[in-house]
């Protein structure tokens, strides 16, 4: 059975993350990596931002996220920049992800250095934080930085994570489904217009993660298709999204959003 | 309002042109398009092309139109049936 490995102690085995990496299962979930009351923190800063900066919209995103920037490099490091005054506003008073993910890498992999990725001497966006309302569904897709993120010096590492920290779940829907079925250049042909590929990609073998609670950090291998399932209830699903790139020759993790 | 067409890069015809596998037309397009149409880019948003033209080559346009799934805003058919178009790789803007 294909299905994910569910960790208490904040730590990983190198063993596991090999077999993410290799697609021998869909995903590690490290169980309260963020206590209930550090979610409820970092929440309420998120609000407050969002009162601050959209009053009249719907805040969807926190930070810039290279996708967004694939041929816009410097309009992405500026926004990268201006991000960080957001993110000592937000973490003020919890540790940061990327502080928390550099813990649990130095348990993990003592021989891997991990830093946050820089373009042009300067550092990308290490995180992006995402609240998806009732209605919302992000459709089958990859995340593959090799092809997607060629203008970036980070295009040329050989292996990429994806870490979503889950900070506030919805009472219905939003679901984490992982296919074992590995992207390559000839799914393209099954696009979608705006975003993400048709079901034919989708392969019979698939993974709901389950039970996914608030705090928990989910790993997966994101060039294996996967989807986040519409978002049913009043609650919106609030996650923090980054990426681990390695370097295994070099033994460095770098990390950007 | 432009017509548009979205399909996969598939053969080189020189730094400029190329074939595309054409999947999706947009509704209300004035003309009709085939499913393979012959391409070239007046105007490019597609990563890894290079902002000069004169960089353009055969190899380059392979590896960033290849199999790769593009949008082509067109300006015009020529008498030669080959479509001008500003072409971009479309939908990576993340969700």
């Amino acid at each position: 059975m294909w299905a994910p490995i569910y960790s208490d102690n904040r730590k990983i085995k190198y063993s596991d993350f090999k077999q993410i990496l290799e697609g021998e299962i869909p995903g590690i979930v490290i169980k309260k990596f963020y206590s209930e009351n550090q979610c409820d923190e970092i929440l309420k800063k998120i609000k407050e931002y969002e009162i601050t900066c959209f009053e009249d919209s719907k805040l969807e995103h926190i930070g810039p996220f290279l996708m967004s920037y694939t041929t816009r490099k410097e309009k992405y490091l500026d926004k990268s920049k201006e991000f960080q005054k957001t993110t000592h506003l937000i973490f003020e008073k919890v540790e940061n992800p990327f502080n928390r993910i550099n813990k649990l890498i130095n348990l993990s992999l003592p021989s891997f250095s991990i830093s946050i990725a820089r373009e042009s001497e300067r550092d990308m966006s290490p995180f992006v934080i995402r609240v998806h309302r009732k209605g919302k569904s992000i459709p089958i897709h990859k995340d593959n930085v090799n092809y997607e993120g060629k203008e970036y010096s980070i295009a040329d590492i050989e292996y990429q994570l994806s870490c979503v920290i889950h900070l506030q779940e919805s009472e219905f829907g939003g679901d984490v489904i992982i296919y074992k079925n590995k992207w390559n250049r000839k799914h393209e042909k099954y696009r979608n217009i705006d975003f993400g590929y048709s079901s034919q990609v989708a392969s019979k073998e698939s993974c709901k993660i389950e039970g996914i609670e608030k705090g928990d950090l989910v790993i997966i291998n994101p060039n294996y298709f996967h989807q986040v399932t519409e978002i049913l209830g009043e609650i919106p699903r609030i996650t923090l999204g980054m990426f681990l790139g390695i370097y295994q020759k070099d033994q460095r993790i770098v990390v950007w959003a | 309002m432009t017509d548009i067409i979205w399909g996969n890069g598939s053969e080189i015809l020189s730094p400029d042109s190329f074939i595309l596998n054409v999947t999706h037309r947009k509704n209300g397009n004035k003309e009709n398009y085939s499913d393979v149409e012959k391409i070239k880019i007046i105007q490019a948003d597609i990563p890894g092309m290079p902002q000069n033209q004169s960089e353009w080559n055969n190899e380059i346009l392979a590896q960033c139109t290849k199999d790769a799934f593009l949008k082509c805003e067109i300006e015009s058919r020529d008498a030669s049936g080959m479509i001008l178009a500003k072409v971009s790789h479309s939908g990576v803007g993340g969700y």
